[in-house]
């Protein structure tokens, strides 16, 4: 019976091409988005997960702050021993430090001090070295694979002596490189022990935020016990007044970042909606499966009613037309894996995700497939099998009764559904591209365009050069420029607590930063080179820190600011001075984020030039700022960028998610537009003879096109009533879905 | 092998209500080859679907093989007509699809005819209707006179016990339609029992006992004396 209805269905399939062809590609198309979306979401949601002991490790955060004191790690452990296998710190070094082994010095930027149990706690296969005392002592580093490749090429890194910070470091280890799906990056680990050499007491220090803790914790703890514990450790150790700390799951880390975070995160929402964008594009590419077999079902008509007369029951008649669905959307799946496998490397690559199909590491990812193939074309196929086994033989096998009107309602419901659905999808992605052009075009608070960064390298000349050139309008320079991260100092104010050292965010200028960007000054004025006090005692800050520390009236109230002490052992005031003015918030991080408190100071502590020029002919003056610097630098490389581009990229996550929206939503369109040309292809077949006789009674070829396009017009008018006004409200509603979602994956 | 009792079938649309038979009091033995005649529309395609167990009376009793089944669900129904009736249709639905020899294996598939008795009992009935030669042929390639004996050999495959054929020869030509007709005398004496609709008094002349209809009534029955052989 069963090759029966192979056979038949088989038949069937090669009989009307245009309808195999119309659902197999519909089908091929939606499953091959759902399986790359798939893809796609299961590497976001795998970040960490590679770590055997994934369920158990925990971040220690303090209230949402992930930098943390680095004295709560050793004293936890030694007071509540039975609370933690193991409690390991990351202090990933915040600018690129120079590595040198021989002749080889490169900057890096993936330097972490860590504890030695880093091996225990994280999974980090080790290639060489023994794992338990590759950090052991003070002056050892372990090195990652590529960094071992790039360094040391074919020699063995084991033995060898690397400087770092002045420091000879022998390499004990090489480990295998960090997955991309890790919310770490590091290629050289070194033992925290020799950050003591560098800072001494401050590593005793409960006020110094700066270090990133994570605990294994024993299966029979509760992460609350722990969280008491730690809080009780505060109480005993220190005065300072912490939030209630928490323990963050380490899987929990990628998609809920937290302040002052160093982790690589992802965005749940742009999971969460793409994720649904896919499985739409699907339905709509069911529901032209459903469509297209019921009114093709015409065809079937004589059979179903042979079939019932010789005894078939209807449920044997649903098996039949199911089973044909399935079929259908196997073939429809050799449509998509095959689709896949071309555009995977596309899309891997736009979305730096390293994606594949697991095709060797188990049969249950081809299961997986089958099992999709089984649910679509059960969910495609179920409708048109209850439809055309219900029909009664002696009808069916009447030639008069036509079928294809029947259920005519419910097709056109469907197509204007999948009109519907689409222009929703229109209307989401336009807001998504109104929205990032939002951020694209708001005011940042300052210019950045026209403004190129360079090194500042002999700063002083080289500026005298620069304001030597015709197209240079403005010049100064700073240590970080926005779009960077600006790193946090203690401050303190005359009306804190003597023991309270809060940290802010600071950027270190010289006179004309404010003017150069085109800030607006809210109060008093900005630094003035004619002024010798300001580069010595005054201090700028921005809006939001003189909200954050209650001044009203923020102009000459006094406020020191601390750095590391000479020998790098606690913290000491570096400048003590007044607030001479006030800056209006501008957008130095991302509009992602709120702007944060800042203080701004002046010292010949720079690393970039900062350099406005007018609009004409910036090529020309470029090439001469160049030739400025090479004859002032020689032998050192002329870098620069435009800091408009430089900010436009932080919202490549966006743009992406933009793209793949507009991508998938064309999509969606596309197998709408398949289903409705098939069925207005089979209606248009089935009316020949209405057309035949229209056309003998006088009806002109234009009468003809409106008669058949007439329906199609009405569906998609139809649709656009429904959807355009309701469209607006679609974005942020599945936002507030992704939000409760993720609760409830928490 | 059939009785009905005061059968009536009514069908209701949402404007008129058509009696297509009332009182129909009918007995039909089993080896008999019974023909319903009567203009168009006067209920003789009815009687034979609900003799087929195609469709329910609206009132009355209808007894097949000893079962009374106007109240007899589609699932009860279906699983009665398997194998105990034969269908011939003016029309021949073949299932274009299907090759002749599958068209004639479609009745013992839904009985569960293991496929070597399939096949023994398929290449017979096609041997018995001359069809052999075209058993790989699809319903299109055939003539009609060709598909009618395919139609046939579907109907006798399983060994039903009784035939009801739908005017088998109304889109033959005379010579093919002689050839079915005489297919037909041959399996009634062979035992089968046939029940045929025909506007044609020529094919009439093979039944031994003439039904005529008239608007839903049996007007009246007639035994033939000198049908064909």
């Amino acid at each position: 019976m069963f090759k029966n209805y192979l056979k038949i269905a088989f038949r069937h399939l090669v009989k009307n091409k245009s309808y195999t062809f119309i659902n197999t590609l519909g089908l091929g198309v939606g499953l091959a988005a759902c399986i790359i979306i798939g893809l796609w979401v299961n590497y976001e949601l795998s970040y960490d997960d590679y770590h055997k002991n994934s369920e158990q490790i925990y971040r220690v955060l303090n209230g949402d702050v992930a930098a943390i004191p680095p004295t709560l790690a050793p004293t936890f452990k030694s007071d509540y021993p039975d609370l933690a296998k193991d409690v390991v710190r990351f202090w990933p070094i915040k600018s690129p430090s120079d590595i040198v082994y021989k002749d080889k010095r490169f900057a890096e930027q993936n330097i972490t001090f860590t504890d030695p149990g880093i091996f225990d706690v994280f999974t980090h296969p080790m290639i060489l070295g023994d794992k338990e005392t590759a950090l052991s002592s003070s002056h050892r580093i372990v090195i990652s694979e590529s960094m071992a490749e790039k360094y040391f090429g074919e020699e063995t890194p084991l033995g060898k002596t690397i400087t770092m910070w002045g420091q000879n470091l022998e390499v004990t280890g090489v480990f295998e490189d960090v997955p991309l799906n890790s919310h770490h990056r590091y290629d050289f680990l070194v033992p925290i022990e020799l950050l003591h050499t560098f800072m001494g007491n401050m590593m005793e220090n409960w006020t110094w935020a700066g270090f990133y803790t994570y605990m294994l914790l024993p299966e029979n703890v509760q992460p609350i016990q722990v969280e008491t514990a730690i809080a009780s450790t505060y109480d005993k150790y220190t005065e300072e007044e912490f939030p209630a700390p928490q323990l963050q799951p380490l899987n929990d880390i990628y998609f809920g970042s937290a302040e002052k975070d160093i982790a690589i995160t992802g965005n749940f929402n742009y999971v969460f909606i793409l994720a649904s964008i896919a499985i739409i594009v699907l339905i709509v590419a069911c529901v032209n499966f459903m469509n297209l077999s019921t009114a093709y079902s015409t065809m079937r008509k004589k059979e179903v009613g042979m079939r019932k007369t010789l005894g078939a029951q209807r449920n044997q008649l649903i098996g039949q037309f199911l089973g044909e669905a399935i079929l259908l959307s196997l073939m429809g799946l050799s449509v998509a894996l095959i689709l896949v496998e071309i555009s995977l490397p596309f899309f891997s690559n736009f979305t730096g995700n390293p994606l594949a199909i697991p095709y060797e590491s188990n049969w249950g990812t081809i299961l997986g497939f089958v099992g999709l193939a089984l649910f679509v074309g059960t969910f495609s196929g179920s409708y048109p099998a209850f439809f055309l086994s219900g029909f009664r033989p002696i009808h069916a096998l009447k030639e008069t009764t036509r079928t294809a009107s029947s259920g005519g309602g419910l097709r056109k419901g469907l197509v204007v559904f999948q009109f519907v659905v689409s222009i929703f999808l229109i209307v989401a992605a336009l807001t998504v591209y109104s929205q990032l052009n939002f951020m694209q075009e708001k005011d940042l608070g300052f210019s950045d365009e026209q403004v190129i960064i360079t090194g500042a390298e002999n700063y002083q000349a080289f500026k005298g050069e620069l304001e030597k050139t015709p197209g240079v309008q403005k010049v100064s320079a700073a240590q970080s420029v926005p779009g960077q991260r600006f790193p946090f100092y203690p401050i303190r104010t005359a009306d804190m607590a003597p023991d309270s050292l809060p940290t802010m965010r600071t950027l270190r200028v010289n006179p004309g930063f404010i003017e150069t960007l085109g800030m607006e000054m809210t109060m008093g004025r900005s630094f003035d080179e004619e002024i010798p006090t300001d580069a010595t005692q005054s201090f700028v800050i921005n809006q939001a820190a003189a909200n954050y520390l209650g001044w009203n009236d923020p102009i000459g109230q006094e406020l020191s600011w601390y750095d590391f002490s000479e020998d790098g052992s606690s913290f000491e005031v570096a400048k003590q001075g007044e607030v001479i003015g006030v800056v209006d918030d501008f957008n130095y991080a991302s509009l992602h984020n709120p702007v944060e408190p800042l203080i701004i100071h002046v010292s010949q502590d720079i690393n970039m030039a900062v350099i406005k020029l007018h609009s004409e002919d910036t090529g020309k003056t470029i090439a001469q700022i160049k030739e400025s610097w090479n004859s002032i630098s020689p032998g050192s490389y002329f870098w620069h960028y435009f800091l408009d581009d430089e900010l436009d990229r932080q919202y490549g996550a966006e743009q992406k998610l933009g793209q793949l929206f507009g991508g998938l939503t064309l999509l969606a369109l596309f197998i709408a537009c398949l289903g409705l040309f098939g069925l207005t292809a089979f209606s248009t077949q089935q009316r020949t003879k209405e057309i035949g006789i229209r056309k003998v009674m006088g009806a002109g070829v234009q009468q003809i096109v409106v008669l058949l396009n007439t329906e199609v017009v009405k569906m998609v008018t139809l649709s656009l009533i429904i959807a355009i006004p309701n469209g607006w409200q679609i974005l942020p509603t599945a936002l507030k879905l992704a939000s409760v979602f993720l609760q409830w994956r928490a | 092998m059939i009785k009905t009792k005061n059968l009536k079938k009514v069908y209701t649309t949402e404007e008129v209500e058509t009696t297509a038979l009332s009182n129909v009091n009918l007995e039909i033995n089993e080896g008999e080859f019974v023909a319903i005649m009567g203009p168009s529309g006067c209920g003789k395609s009815t009687l034979l679907n609900i003799m087929g167990l195609l469709d329910n009376p609206s009132d009355g009793e209808y007894h097949f093989l000893g079962h009374e089944i106007s109240t007899h669900s589609e699932r009860e129904r279906a699983q009665l007509r398997k194998g105990n009736i034969g269908f011939i249709f003016q029309s021949f639905n073949l299932i274009d699809e299907l090759t002749v020899f599958e068209n004639v294996e479609l009745p013992l598939l839904y009985l569960g005819v293991d496929s070597a008795e399939r096949k023994e009992k398929i290449e017979t009935a096609l041997d018995r209707m001359g069809m052999m030669h075209r058993r790989n042929h699809f319903p299109q390639q055939l003539s009609g006179g060709q598909q009618q004996r395919v139609a046939i050999a579907r109907a006798v495959v399983a060994n039903a016990k009784l035939i009801l054929a739908d005017e088998p020869t109304g889109n033959l030509d005379s010579d093919h339609g002689d050839e079915v007709m005489k297919l037909l005398a041959e399996l009634n004496e062979a035992g089968t029992t046939i029940v045929m609709v025909t506007h044609s008094p020529h094919d009439a002349d093979y039944a031994r006992r003439v039904i005529h209809l008239f608007d839903g009534h049996v007007v009246t029955e007639n035994m033939q004396e000198g049908f064909h052989v």
